[in-house]
């Protein structure tokens, strides 16, 4: 039986935050929460390119999509004959 | 007079040259430890396939790698920031999150190819392999725990004199000097085969590695090297691409000499090549076993460290070598999960260590040519840069250099994919 606690951000009892369980499964939700929220923070913090978007810019990040799409459906293809 | 300005000079050139040594470091380790095992399989395979043929093409890819790593020089000690956090920065979280998510997986799995190549070299010598993890797993916690960078930094570069260990190795076997003079001059004297172009890719494939960019600009930072300390970071990257290529020469010359047969001789890894040359020459088979296993401990420290500190950089955790466990705990977790994850890999019975193996020449070409392309782009951003930015000769080298990369890494790992394409 998990026990309802009212906790903070590292686990620890507090009366101002939601309530939370302290069971395996509590803690791992927790966890992912917390991460969920940090890389939530990372793209917010870097949501705005520092780089100009000058044509050479743009080109050269359009040309690496156009490669990564090529080499992913090559790689899929082969898996797809292998697995045949 | 003249004694006195001879003295000057002198004194002048000493105090020069304890800059120097106190600076260098980063610039020779990445570029010894691209010599990793994987690097060194590569080597001993040329040398039995086609002889002293390709010493010139070797010696060819040390001023490649240093073009491109002198790039990560002076972008590191420009902004003081790690390249996953520039490439964030720069070109915003979908990159971002693709560098720093392909520089985790290839950095795992080449991680699990150094932990092959070292229990391979260790086996030799009657070591079993689950001693050699352990063994190398405790080595590398003590030397990164210490809790200073200039301690690590000057361990690892004893591990990087060891793999100077070639070259008396070599020399012992009395090479033919004639037949290395010829090898020297560039040519193709089998013909451009399809056997040469694939060993041709395969060498280029070892000399520019994604982590290498990772991990010289997190170092260079790590380190604190600021401007004008560029000068320096230049002859230490100089320094470690001509370290490299001699390595890496006396390395195929071992195996020229002692395994190379006209039509020339296949063999499946560096271990295998130290194995066969143990039955006639004992010293030399060590020399080259020994060479593999610290080939194998230098790419395991580097590489581990490359993904430790890409994270803690988008992470935002301390992640320094200068931090104590206590003061990192994110950034050493992270280093010791990833090394005890690829040392289980290896010990797990019927781990498809050959099919990692070939999957980390497939994975790298998806990152590499983006490093690259991030790398040239951030260099020529006058705001980010300011006179640092890439020169025009800069440019003209480096998008030559990164576009021949892009080109024969792409071919290589399709032919890994695709063997039967080059035959």
């Amino acid at each position: 039986m998990s026990e309802n606690k009212i906790c903070d951000d590292k686990g620890v009892i507090n009366m101002t935050e939601s309530v939370c369980d302290t069971s395996q499964k509590g803690r791992i939700k927790h966890l992912v929460k917390e991460w969920r929220r940090k890389i939530g923070e990372i793209n917010q913090k870097y949501s705005e390119p520092r780089l100009k978007m000058t044509p050479l810019v743009r080109f050269s990040l359009l040309a690496l999509r156009i490669y990564l799409i090529v080499l992913v459906i090559i790689l899929v293809y082969k898996f797809y004959t292998l697995v045949r | 007079m003249e004694s006195a300005s001879y003295y000057y000079k002198y004194r002048r050139f000493i105090k020069w040259l304890r800059l120097y040594l106190a600076l260098a470091g980063p610039g020779i380790i990445v570029m010894v430890a691209d010599n990793d095992a994987g690097g060194i399989t590569t080597y001993a395979a040329t040398g039995a396939k086609f002889g002293f043929h390709f010493l010139w093409f070797i010696l060819l890819l040390g001023p490649v790698a240093y073009v491109v790593q002198e790039m990560t020089v002076r972008l590191g000690a420009v902004t003081k920031r790690g390249h996953a956090e520039a490439i964030f920065d720069a070109f915003g979280p979908f990159w971002g999150w693709f560098s720093l998510i392909d520089l985790g997986i290839v950095d795992f799995l080449t991680l699990v190819t150094e932990f092959i190549g070292m229990t391979a070299a260790l086996k030799i010598f009657g070591v079993p392999p689950v001693i050699t993890v352990i063994g190398v797993a405790i080595l590398m916690s003590a030397i990164v725990m210490q809790g200073r960078y200039w301690t690590w930094e000057k361990i690892v570069l004893v591990f990087c004199a060891l793999n100077l260990i070639y070259i008396p190795a070599a020399l012992i076997i009395h090479p033919d000097v004639s037949a290395i003079t010829k090898g020297l001059i560039p040519g193709f004297p089998t013909g451009l085969t399809n056997d040469v172009f694939f060993f041709l890719m395969a060498n280029i494939g070892t000399t520019i590695a994604p982590w290498m960019l990772f991990f010289q600009q997190s170092s260079v930072v790590d380190k604190g090297m600021t401007e004008k300390d560029i000068l320096f970071g230049k002859l230490d990257t100089a320094s470690g691409a001509l370290f490299t290529v001699i390595v890496a020469a006396f390395c195929i010359i071992l195996t020229a000499t002692l395994l190379y047969k006209p039509g020339g001789v296949d063999i499946e890894s560096a271990a295998a090549a130290a194995s066969a040359i143990m039955v006639h020459n004992p010293f030399v088979g060590s020399a080259l076993a020994i060479g593999l296993f610290d080939a194998g401990l230098l790419g395991a420290i580097c590489i581990s460290l490359a993904s430790s500190w890409a994270m803690g950089e988008v992470f935002g955790w301390a992640h320094s070598i200068n931090n104590k466990p206590s003061e990192a705990p994110m950034f050493y977790v992270f280093y010791f999960l990833s090394l005890i994850g690829a040392g289980i890999i290896v010990l797990l019975p019927g781990s498809p260590l050959v099919l990692i193996t070939l999957f980390v020449q497939v994975i790298a070409v998806t990152l590499l040519p983006a490093a690259l392309v991030f790398l040239i782009l951030l260099l020529n951003n006058e705001e980010l840069m300011g006179k640092y930015k890439n020169t025009l000769v800069q440019n003209i080298l480096g998008f030559s250099i990164v576009l021949m990369i892009i080109i024969l890494s792409t071919l290589y790992a399709l032919s890994v994919v695709f063997p039967e394409m080059f035959k």
